[in-house]
């Protein structure tokens, strides 16, 4: 031990000399904006690729879940492409003995174009949790489009870089998500209060509104983010409060936010010719 | 004899201050070598001062010229630096029975014309070629800031010698403690 202070002691020129041009460093990057910028654009770097190197080692570890899951979309979706055949076959043969209109939805799947993209960062502990992707402006991500997966809703773009984007996480208070009862269209809007990373809340459900425990809820598709197929989680407990001008109602989400990996950004293809519509005729 | 090299250090200290920060602000030999005589203070601490004392005058004078020129951590990092190079460049050029002397200071009149341009080239250097790589702040622009910085240190090792034989100094003054 005391050998140990007799070498500090020795060092202690070299210590001290160390000691205070990190304080002047600091000094530096804290009080001369250009050095300060330089500075955190090329840490900004550094992390960012630490980031990518994680993600991309956990790529690996959740491997085999991904697979899973992904054998079981296949599964599903062959199931529905069996089935779409059969009712195209059956569509055709009504078409071609009665010819009439079929009901058009401008909410098809092929108005939707989605983006595959990797989650390299993600938070569930916060108040405010955010999702980085490895998907950015080159890859068409723009800010404001919604984020999926074959669970259920995600998120939404926040801000985009040449090949990142950060993303508000469903698990953020600042988010809000139109939605819809499955059962019976019954319009509303699911939030995070900021508390369990497994439950949202559903708002804006009329006292009138038939809800039970178990019922589904999915995106709106009002604001065309999310396509409308596109699922949020199931009913977990419904409070009537006579005081209260709303239900007071709580959604299990699907999305296991902790599990986060793989993510469908949608880039709705109309939105801005929807959008633009509906402006001007607002404005009339 | 201490009290008298404290009484011209500070002296020193305030002409220096005053001169750099007011009048060498945006002074410029061909727009290109600046000038920054304040070092000097650095350069003719006595052969004796402690390592650690030293170290911390040059971080506070730093400070000091950092404040004028708004910098804040430029200056004080450069001096720092000098300071410490200062401690080996001594070790290398200075005589054993001056370790402990307090009340020389190296100067042209103390160590002779050679070894004073030499020794004031060498950390005048270091200084300038630390605050310019500090104000690029980008490491492929460190041999710009390597001719620069030692353009500047010809500029102002210069002006540091001459003004000791200017202002007689050189010639006549001897701070020999015996």
């Amino acid at each position: 031990m005391q050998e140990l202070f007799a070498f500090i002691y020795r060092l202690r020129v070299l210590l001290v000399f160390v000691l205070l041009e990190v304080v002047c460093m600091l000094l530096i990057i804290n009080n001369n904006s250009y050095q300060k910028a330089v500075f955190f654009t090329s840490a900004n770097r550094a992390v960012g690729g630490m980031m990518q190197t994680t993600a991309d080692l956990e790529d690996y570890v959740t491997l085999k879940d991904d697979n899973d899951k992904l054998l079981a979309e296949n599964a599903t979706l062959r199931q529905q492409l069996l089935e779409y055949e059969k009712l195209s076959a059956l569509l055709q043969e009504q078409l071609d003995t009665t010819f009439q209109f079929q009901k058009d939805s401008l909410y098809d799947t092929s108005n939707y174009r989605f983006i595959p993209a990797n989650v390299i960062n993600n938070s569930t502990l916060k108040a405010k949790n955010h999702i980085t992707i490895d998907k950015g402006e080159q890859d068409g991500v723009k800010p404001g489009m919604g984020l999926i997966t074959s669970q259920g809703v995600v998120g939404q773009v926040k801000a985009t870089s040449n090949s990142f984007a950060t993303c508000y996480s469903l698990l953020n208070t600042n988010l809000k998500v139109s939605a819809k009862l499955t059962k019976n269209d019954a319009l509303c809007t699911v939030t995070w209060d900021g508390q369990n990373p497994a439950v949202g809340q559903v708002n804006y459900l009329a006292r009138h509104i038939d809800v039970a425990v178990g019922d589904t809820v999915g995106v709106s598709g009002y604001n065309a983010l999310y396509p409308p197929e596109v699922l949020i989680g199931t009913i977990k407990s419904v409070e009537n409060l006579s005081s209260e001008t709303f239900l007071k109602v709580e959604v299990e989400l699907f999305e296991d936010f902790s599990k986060l990996s793989f993510v469908y950004v949608v880039s709705p293809l109309f939105k801005d010719e929807k959008d633009s519509l509906e402006q001007v005729s607002l404005k009339e | 004899m201490v009290g008298s090299v404290i009484g011209r250090l500070v002296a020193l200290f305030f002409v220096l201050i005053l001169l750099q920060g007011i009048f060498l602000r945006n002074f410029a030999l061909f727009d290109y070598a600046l000038l920054y005589p304040y070092v000097a203070l650095i350069l003719i601490l006595p052969f004796g001062i402690r390592n650690m004392t030293a170290l911390f005058m040059s971080f506070f004078l730093g400070l000091i010229v950092d404040v004028f020129y708004d910098t804040l951590g430029m200056h004080a990092a450069a001096c720092v630096l000098m300071a410490f190079a200062r401690i080996y460049i001594l070790k290398l050029m200075s005589k054993e029975e001056q370790a402990d002397d307090l009340t020389t200071l190296p100067s042209v009149s103390s160590r002779g014309f050679q070894w004073f341009a030499l020794y004031a080239f060498i950390l005048v250097s270091v200084h300038h070629v630390g605050l310019f790589a500090l104000e690029y702040f980008n490491t492929r622009l460190f041999l710009s800031a390597l001719l620069r910085g030692v353009a500047s240190a010809t500029f102002t090792v210069t002006v540091i010698v001459s003004v000791q034989y200017i202002f007689g100094g050189a010639r006549k003054t001897r701070f020999r403690s015996s």
